[in-house]
C-alpha cells in the first residue's frame, strides 16, 4: 500500500503542478457514427480461429488545462464483427467508472449484414453502484452501465463508442475495470498504475488508432512496443493544442500456441508520459525528462522512510512491518544478537536477514509492476504471504536498520526484454530486487531477490539471468540525499536448476501386472512454482490431481497409496509418493512379454503438434524434464528387445534417451532441456523434433522373454 | 444464466446468511470441535447456525429476519475460501442489516470487520449475463493462518417473506460441531417445513417451544462427518439433510402481540396455487401483438398448416434468432419481459424466450403453456415447499398439440423440437395456468435416444502411422453438445474440437463433410467425416506393434476409486455408443491372435468388445449401453466392476506382427 500511495502522490503531485494556470477549454462530444453502408465488413476467412475481430479500436485521450484544475478525457470507440457463436458474449457491453469520474458519452448500435442498424436506447441501460474493497481507496463507489446490443447474431457488428472525464490522470481506475469487462475488481488490479495499453487483448485488431491531445503547455512522448517495423507516431500541432498519433494495422489475436514470449514482448502495447508542463507566463517544469526525475517520488519516500529510521534509531521503530517481523523473530535483541555474530560482515548479514524473512513468511507472487502494491497489511504479508515486491520491501527494511548500503534495482523478469533508457517510464520495470555496492564488509557488490526463495546469497534466479536493472542509489548532496539511477547489468552465480523429475519403480509379473512406485519430484524454480501452486489445495483439488495423474499414464491404474507434496523451500525441492497398480500393463505373447512404455507421461508429449507455427518462442528458464523408470522384470525373465539410447540437441531444446538392462532391471530415461530465451519460429521444427522423439519413447515396447523357471 | 439459477443463489443466500434478530456477536459455549477424530481436516466448523425470526413488519406485513451464525476454525492450508465471507441479497426483496465479522489469531489476537468494510456488488457474473439485482457483500477475512477462528454473523431482512424458502444444510465438507436451524413466529402463524437428503424425504420434526406468544421451532445436529466430494457425484446440498422452511399463512393487517386476532392470510398452498400465482404474474407479458403476428405470418410464410410443423418451426425460430442474455430485476426474476420488447431486443433469458414462442404459437392458434422447472445437473431435484424460490430455475414451454403436450426448450442452442436437453429431463415441471396444474414430470430419454457412432477405416502404413477416414454420427445429447461446440468454435479450430472426440492422440485430422450442423428442426443426426493420421498411442518394437483402444480411443466410462461410496454415480443420460474400427494391416502384416471377446452386462448397462481378424484387416467393434443416468450408491460396487471390466478389456493389446517368410 505504501508504494502505491506513494506511487499515486507523485502522480498527484504531478498534478498539482499543473493545475496552478490555463486555458478552460470546453468539451463537449460531438461524436457521431459512420453510415452503416460505409463501415467495412470483417472476412472471417482471414480469421479461421477467432471468435470476433475488432475491425476499428479508436482511443482518444486529451489534457486540457484549465485555470483552476487539469482535465483528463478518454474516449474510446470499438467495432467489433461477431465471427462464431463463442462471439456473442461481445454484444454484452459493461463500464464501470468511480463516483468522481463522469461519463461524457456512452452509445452503442448493432449493424446487421444487411446494412442495417439498430442503436441502444437509453432506457435499456442499466445502471447501478459497486462498492470496491479497501485496497481501492480513493475510488470510492464505482458507478456501472450495463447493456446489451440488440438483435446480435453471427455476422453482425457490434459498435460502441464512450468518453470518461478522469480524475487525477490519464487513466481511472474504474475505467480499467471496464475494460476488462470485469465487475470483480480484484481481476484488474495489476493494470491500475501503468499509462500502457496492451492493443489487441487477444482478439485480432484490423484498425488501431489512438491519439493523444494536449495543450500546448503539455509536452508529451509516446513509445509503441513490439512491431517489427514501428511505425513513427504523426505529431502535429493545431492551435493551442498538440496531437499525436499512431495507427496500426492488422495486428493478429491470440493464437493459443505453447510457449509464446510474454505479451509484453510479442504484442504491440505502448506507455505515453508526459515530459514536462509550462505554466502561463512561468519556466518549463519538467516531469519525466530523465530517470531520476521519473524515480523521484520514489527516492524522496526511500530518503524520507530512511531519515526516520535515523531520526527514531533502532529501538523504536514505528514501521510496523519491520516491527512486527522483529517480533516474530524473538524481539530486537535476538536479532541484533545474531546480526551482531557477523561482526560486520555484509554476505553475513544479508544471509541472517533473508533467512529471518523466509522463516516468518514466503513468497507469494510475482507483482505485475515494480510499483503496484497489493495493499496487504504487515500482518497478512507475514501470514498470508509476500509479494515480489514485499519481499524485497523487507529485506531492505532489515538491511537498512542493519545499516548496510542498499539500493533498489528494477528490472523485468522476462529473458530478453530491453529497457529503453531513453524513454523514462516506470511501466517499463515490472520486477524490483535489491543491490548492495562495495562497502565495509563486502568485497563484490551483491544483487539480492529475495523472490527467489532457493537463492543463497550470491545467487541469483533465472528470471534475471542477463537482466539490466536500474539502480537507485542514494547520493549526499548540499540538500541532503537524493536518488541517481544507473543502469548496471545484474550479476551472480546462476541458482540451482529448474527440474522436473518422476521415477518409477516398477515390478511387473509374468501376468502383465504392475505395481508401480513413484517418486514426484520438483526442484529450483519448479519446485518454487509447485509450492505456490499446492499451498492452498483443497483436498478435492488433490484428489483431482492424484487421479489425472495415474490416469495420464495408465487409464486403468488403481491408486494404493498417495503422500502429500512436502516442499523444502530453503533448499528448492518438492517431493511426493504415490503407489499405484496397473493390472494388464504388459501383453503376453507366447514365451515373451510386451511392456509398452506409456506409463512415462509429461506434458512435453502433447507439446509442439502443430506443424506449422505462428509465434516465436519462449523459454523463461533452462529446465530439465526428466523421467526415469526402473523396471524390475518378473523373475526368469530377461530383456530381449528394448530401445536404442538416443539424442538430439537443438537451439532450444536437447533431449536424450537412455536404456540400461543388467539381470532382473531394466532401466530408461528419457531427458528434456530447455534453453533459456527467445527464440524465431524459424528454430520451430528443430523444437518439434526434439519433443516428438521425447513423446515417440511412449510408442516404445519392450519385449521380455522367459529364460527358466523362476 | 437462467432464472432459476438466481433463485438457488437466492437459497443459496439462505443458507450462507441466517438469521437471528441482528446485533453484534454473541458466543455460547459450544462442544469443542471434533478435532480429534478428523486430524486431517482443513478446517472445522464449530458452529453453523440459521436464525429465522418471522414477525409483522411496520404496516403488518411479513417480515423474515435471517441472521446466520458461523464460526469456524482453520487448521491447514487449503480451507482460505471460508475466510471470504458472503453475504447473499436482492435489492427489492432484501437489505442487509448487519454484518459483523470476529477473526482470532492463533496467538489470541482479535480482528473486527463490518459491513462498512464490505464490498458490494453483484452476486454473479459470466458471459451471457448483463444484469442482476441479487448481490452480495463480501468481506475477506485476512489473515488467514492455521489456527485462525473465524466467526460471523449476518443478518438479512426479508420483506417478502412468502416468495421464499428458508433453508440450513446440516453438513459441509469439513467436520461440523454443531448445526442448528431456529425459526421462531408468532404462535398463530403456520410455518412449514421439509427435510430432505439424497433426494429423499426426512421425518425431522423440531423442538418447540412457546416463549411469550411466539413459537420457536428448533432443528439441531452435533458431531457432523465432513462430506467428502465423490467423482461424479452430486453437489453436496443433495448430500447433506437440507431443512427448508417457509412462511405458509399469517395475519394481515395492523395488530400487534402474537400476530392473531387479524385476517388470515395464504401463501399458495400447494404447487396448484403456485401456477396460478405465477400465472397472474406472467400473463400480461405474453400477449400477442401485431409485431408478433406478423413474425409468426411471416416465420410460417411456407410452413403447411400442421400444428406440429408450424410449432416446431416457430420454436426453431426462437431458438436460433433470440440470443440468450440474463436480465434481472426485482419480480422480474420470474416475469418475463414483454413478448414484444424481446422480439424487438432479440435477445433474452429463458423466461423471455419461452414466452415470446408462446406469443408466437398463440398468434398461429396453438395453445401453450408456460412451465417453471429446475434445470439440473443430473441428479432431478423433486419439488418441495410451494414456494417460488427453492423449486425452480428454469423456465420452459408445454406446446398443447392435437396430440399431446410437448414440452419444449427454447432457451437450448441446438435441441430440436420435441426433445429436451438433458439438463430438463425427468425433472419436475410445473405448468402455469389460470386454473392451476400440478407437478409433472418432464420426459427423458432412453438409451437410443441419445447415442454416438464412430466408423474408422485405417491403414497400417509401411513407415509406422495409421492413416485413413472416419465418420462420427451423434443424435441426442451427443449431437446437441457437439453443434454447440462447433458453431461456437471457428472453421478453424473445428479439426482440433472432433479431434478430440474421435482420436485424441492423432497427428493430424482434417474435416470434411459436417453434415446438418445447424441446429435443426426434428431431430437429425449430425454426421461429421474426415480423415485422420495416428502415429501416437501405437506401440511398437522391432517387428511388433501393439494395438490399445485405451491408447488410440477415448475411453467411454471413468476409472472410479475403491471405498465405500456415498452418493449416487451421476452419468448424465442414458446412451449407446458404438466404435467400428477396420485397420488395414497392409502387406507382410498379421495378427496371430486376437483376444476372446468380452460381453459384460449389468444392471446399468452392457458392453461388447470384439476383435476379428478380416482378410488383410483386423475389425474391432465395440458397443456400450448405459441404462441409467443416475446410479445409487448402493449400485456402486457393481458400476465400479462393470467400469473395471471395460477399462480392462480396453487395456488389452492386440499384436500385430510382421509375417513369417
Amino acid at each position: 500500500m505504501r508504494q502505491r500511495k506513494d506511487m499515486m502522490t507523485r502522480l498527484g503531485l504531478g498534478l498539482f503542478l499543473l493545475l496552478g494556470a490555463g486555458v478552460a477549454r470546453a468539451q463537449a462530444p460531438s461524436w457521431q457514427w459512420e453510415p452503416a453502408d460505409k463501415v467495412e465488413r470483417a472476412d472471417p476467412a482471414r480469421y479461421p480461429k477467432a471468435p470476433a475481430v475488432v475491425l476499428l479500436r479508436e482511443e482518444r485521450y486529451t489534457y486540457t488545462d484549465h485555470l483552476t484544475r487539469l482535465e483528463s478525457r478518454g474516449f474510446v470507440h470499438d467495432r467489433i464483427a461477431i465471427l462464431t457463436e463463442a462471439g456473442l458474449p461481445y454484444a454484452s457491453f459493461r463500464i464501470a467508472f468511480s463516483e468522481s469520474e463522469r461519463l461524457h458519452l456512452l452509445k452503442a448500435r448493432t449493424l446487421q449484414p444487411d446494412g442495417t442498424a439498430q442503436e441502444v436506447e437509453p432506457s435499456e441501460v442499466k445502471e447501478d453502484q459497486i462498492k470496491l474493497p479497501e485496497r481501492f481507496i480513493g475510488v470510492g463507489k464505482v458507478k456501472y452501465r450495463a447493456f446489451r446490443l440488440p438483435g446480435v447474431q453471427v455476422g453482425s457488428i457490434v459498435e460502441y463508442a464512450y468518453e470518461i472525464e478522469f480524475v487525477g490522470g490519464l487513466k481511472s481506475r474504474a475505467a480499467d475495470i471496464a475494460t476488462s469487462g470485469s465487475t470483480d475488481p480484484g481481476l484488474t488490479e495489476s493494470f491500475i498504475e501503468g499509462r500502457t495499453r496492451r492493443v489487441t487483448s487477444g482478439l485480432p485488431v484490423a484498425r488501431y488508432r489512438v491519439t493523444f491531445e494536449a495543450d500546448r503547455s503539455i509536452a508529451s512522448a509516446i513509445k509503441l512496443f513490439n512491431l517489427a517495423s514501428t511505425p513513427p507516431a504523426q505529431q502535429e500541432q493545431k492551435g493551442n493544442v498538440g496531437r499525436i498519433t499512431l495507427e496500426l494495422k492488422d495486428l493478429p489475436g491470440d493464437f493459443g500456441e505453447a510457449f509464446l514470449p510474454p505479451w509484453r514482448l510479442h504484442e504491440p502495447w505502448w506507455i505515453f508520459r508526459l515530459i514536462s508542463y509550462t505554466p502561463r507566463g512561468e519556466q518549463t517544469r519538467p516531469l519525466n525528462t530523465s530517470w531520476n526525475r521519473t524515480l523521484a517520488g520514489w527516492v524522496r519516500r526511500k530518503v524520507a522512510l530512511m531519515q526516520l529510521l535515523q531520526a527514531l534509531g533502532h529501538t523504536n521503530i514505528q514501521i510496523f512491518l519491520l516491527e512486527e517481523l522483529l517480533e516474530r523473530a524473538g524481539g530486537i535483541g535476538r536479532v541484533d544478537r545474531s546480526l551482531k555474530d557477523c561482526q560486520g560482515a555484509v554476505t553475513c548479514i544479508a544471509e541472517e536477514s533473508l533467512a529471518l524473512i523466509r522463516t516468518h513468511t514466503f513468497f507469494k507472487e510475482f507483482a505485475d509492476s515494480a510499483f503496484t502494491d497489493s495493499g496487504q497489511k504487515p500482518k497478512e504479508i507475514l501470514d498470508g504471504g509476500a509479494t515480489s515486491n514485499e519481499m524485497s520491501f523487507l529485506l531492505w527494511l532489515l538491511l537498512e536498520r542493519a545499516k548496510v548500503d542498499v539500493y533498489y534495482a528494477f528490472t523485468s523478469r522476462y529473458i530478453g526484454r530491453q529497457i529503453d533508457k531513453e524513454f523514462p517510464d516506470t511501466a517499463q520495470f515490472d520486477h524490483v530486487l535489491l543491490y548492495l555496492p562495495v562497502q565495509e564488509g563486502l568485497n563484490q557488490p551483491l544483487w539480492i531477490d529475495p523472490s527467489c526463495e532457493y537463492c543463497r546469497v550470491g545467487e541469483i534466479p533465472p528470471w534475471v539471468e542477463g537482466a539490466e536493472a536500474a539502480v537507485m542509489t542514494l547520493v549526499d548532496t548540499r540538500y541532503g540525499r537524493k536518488g541517481d539511477v544507473q543502469f548496471m547489468p545484474v550479476a551472480g552465480t546462476p541458482a540451482q536448476g529448474s527440474q522436473e523429475r518422476c521415477t518409477y519403480e516398477a515390478q511387473l509379473d509374468e501376468r502383465g501386472d504392475l505395481v508401480v512406485s513413484v517418486n514426484d519430484e520438483a526442484r529450483g524454480a519448479s519446485a518454487m512454482r509447485r509450492q505456490l501452486d499446492t499451498r492452498t489445495w483443497t483436498a478435492e483439488k488433490r484428489r483431482d490431481d492424484v487421479g489425472d495423474f495415474v490416469r495420464q499414464r495408465a487409464a486403468t491404474a488403481r491408486l494404493e497409496q498417495e503422500g502429500e507434496m512436502r516442499c523444502d523451500k530453503a533448499n528448492g525441492k518438492c517431493r511426493r509418493t504415490l503407489r499405484f497398480v496397473v493390472p494388464g500393463y504388459a501383453t503376453r505373447k507366447g514365451a515373451e512379454l510386451l511392456v509398452p512404455l506409456t506409463l512415462l507421461h509429461s506434458p512435453w508429449d502433447q507439446t509442439f503438434l502443430d506443424k506449422e507455427r505462428h509465434g516465436d518462442l519462449f523459454f523463461g528458464e533452462s529446465k530439465a524434464t526428466a523421467e526415469v523408470l526402473r523396471l524390475q522384470l518378473p523373475p526368469g525373465w530377461e530383456v530381449a528387445e528394448m530401445p536404442e539410447s538416443a539424442r538430439i540437441q537443438s537451439p532450444t531444446l536437447d533431449y536424450s534417451l537412455s536404456v540400461n538392462a543388467t539381470p532382473g532391471t531394466l532401466s530408461v530415461t528419457r531427458w528434456l532441456q530447455t534453453h533459456a530465451g527467445r527464440f524465431g519460429k524459424a528454430e520451430y521444427p528443430s523444437a518439434r523434433e526434439v519433443t516428438r522423439a521425447f513423446a515417440a519413447v511412449r510408442e516404445k515396447v519392450l519385449v521380455l522373454r522367459k529364460t527358466r523357471a523362476p | 444464466m437462467k432464472t432459476g439459477q438466481t433463485l438457488w443463489f437466492l437459497m443459496a443466500a439462505a443458507i450462507a446468511t441466517g438469521c437471528a434478530g441482528g446485533g453484534g456477536l454473541h458466543f455460547e459455549r459450544e462442544p469443542p470441535p471434533p478435532s480429534s477424530a478428523y486430524p486431517d481436516a482443513q478446517a472445522v466448523v464449530l458452529l453453523d447456525e440459521t436464525r429465522i425470526d418471522l414477525h409483522p413488519g411496520p404496516k403488518g406485513e411479513p417480515v423474515a429476519d435471517v441472521t446466520d451464525h458461523k464460526r469456524v476454525l482453520l487448521r491447514r492450508p487449503g480451507a482460505e475460501a471460508l475466510a471470504e465471507i458472503r453475504v447473499h441479497y436482492w435489492k427489492a426483496f432484501s437489505e442487509v442489516r448487519a454484518l459483523h465479522v470476529r477473526t482470532t489469531d492463533p496467538d489470541g489476537k482479535v480482528r473486527t470487520f463490518g459491513l462498512d468494510r464490505a464490498i458490494d456488488t453483484m452476486a454473479q457474473s459470466n458471459a451471457y449475463f448483463l444484469y442482476n439485482d441479487e448481490r452480495v457483500r463480501v468481506i475477506h477475512a485476512a489473515p488467514t493462518l492455521p489456527g485462525t477462528t473465524i466467526e460471523w454473523t449476518a443478518t438479512v431482512r426479508y420483506h417478502e417473506p412468502r416468495l421464499f424458502q428458508f433453508t440450513q444444510l446440516f453438513g459441509d465438507r469439513f467436520p461440523v460441531g454443531a448445526a442448528r436451524l431456529v425459526v421462531t413466529a408468532p404462535r398463530a402463524w403456520e410455518v412449514q417445513h421439509l427435510a430432505r437428503r439424497m433426494g429423499e424425504d426426512l421425518a425431522w420434526d423440531p423442538r418447540v417451544e412457546d416463549r411469550g406468544g411466539r413459537t420457536l421451532r428448533i432443528w439441531e445436529a452435533r458431531d457432523l462427518a465432513p462430506l467428502t466430494p465423490e467423482e461424479l457425484g452430486p453437489a453436496l446440498a443433495f448430500r447433506a439433510p437440507l431443512l427448508r422452511v417457509r412462511l405458509a399463512a399469517w395475519a394481515g393487517g395492523t395488530s400487534g402481540g402474537d400476530g392473531g386476532g387479524r385476517q388470515r392470510v395464504t401463501a399458495p398452498e400447494d404447487a396448484r396455487g403456485l401456477s396460478v400465482w405465477l400465472n397472474d404474474l406472467v400473463s400480461s407479458a405474453s400477449q400477442p401483438t401485431p409485431e408478433i403476428a406478423a413474425t409468426a405470418a411471416r416465420v410460417l410464410a411456407d410452413v403447411p398448416n400442421v400444428p406440429r410443423v408450424r410449432a416446431q418451426r416457430l420454436y426453431s425460430w426462437v431458438r436460433d434468432h433470440i440470443t440468450y442474455c440474463y436480465i434481472n430485476v426485482g419480480y422480474g426474476a420470474w416475469r418475463p419481459h414483454r413478448a414484444t420488447e424481446v422480439l424487438g431486443h432479440q435477445y433474452g433469458d429463458c423466461k423471455d424466450k419461452a414466452n415470446l414462442l408462446k406469443s408466437l404459437l398463440a398468434a398461429s392458434q396453438i395453445p401453450s403453456r408456460l412451465a417453471a422447472i429446475h434445470n439440473h445437473q443430473g441428479v432431478p431435484e423433486r419439488f418441495t415447499l410451494p414456494t417460488v424460490t427453492g423449486n425452480f430455475n428454469h423456465m420452459i414451454l408445454l406446446v398443447d398439440l392435437p396430440g399431446g403436450p410437448v414440452a419444449a426448450d427454447p432457451t437450448s442452442r441446438t435441441t430440436p423440437f420435441g426433445q429436451l436437453p438433458v439438463s430438463d429431463q425427468d425433472a419436475d415441471l410445473l405448468p402455469i395456468s389460470p386454473e392451476g396444474s400440478s407437478i409433472v414430470r418432464a420426459p427423458s430419454s432412453g438409451e437410443a435416444d441419445n447415442a454416438e457412432d464412430l466408423e474408422l477405416e485405417l491403414e497400417l502404413l509401411p513407415e509406422g502411422p495409421a492413416e485413413g477416414s472416419f465418420q462420427l454420427s451423434s443424435t441426442g445429447d451427443f449431437a446437441d453438445r457437439r453443434r454447440l461446440h462447433l458453431l461456437e468454435a471457428g472453421v478453424g479450430e473445428r479439426p482440433r474440437l472432433v479431434q478430440k472426440w474421435v482420436a485424441p492422440r492423432a497427428e493430424e485430422l482434417s474435416l470434411g463433410q459436417v453434415e446438418a450442423l445447424d441446429p435443426p428442426e426434428t431431430p437429425t443426426p449430425l454426421r461429421v467425416a474426415g480423415r485422420l493420421r495416428m502415429e501416437r498411442g501405437l506401440s511398437r518394437t522391432g517387428a511388433m506393434r501393439l494395438v490399445r483402444l485405451a491408447d488410440l480411443f477415448p475411453t467411454w466410462v471413468p476409472p472410479l476409486s475403491a471405498g465405500p461410496r456415498q452418493s449416487p454415480v451421476v452419468l448424465r443420460c442414458r446412451r449407446q455408443q458404438h466404435l467400428e474400427l477396420r485397420l488395414k494391416l497392409g502387406p507382410g502384416r498379421e495378427v496371430p491372435e486376437v483376444p476372446p471377446e468380452v460381453a459384460l452386462d449389468t444392471r446399468y448397462g452392457s458392453y461388447r468388445l470384439r476383435y476379428e481378424r478380416q482378410g488383410e484387416a483386423l475389425r474391432v467393434v465395440r458397443t456400450l449401453t448405459l441404462r441409467e443416468p443416475v446410479v445409487p450408491p448402493e449400485g456402486y460396487r457393481e458400476l465400479k466392476q462393470f467400469f473395471d471390466d471395460i477399462l480392462a478389456a480396453e487395456a488389452r493389446a492386440v499384436v500385430i506382427e510382421e509375417r513369417k517368410p
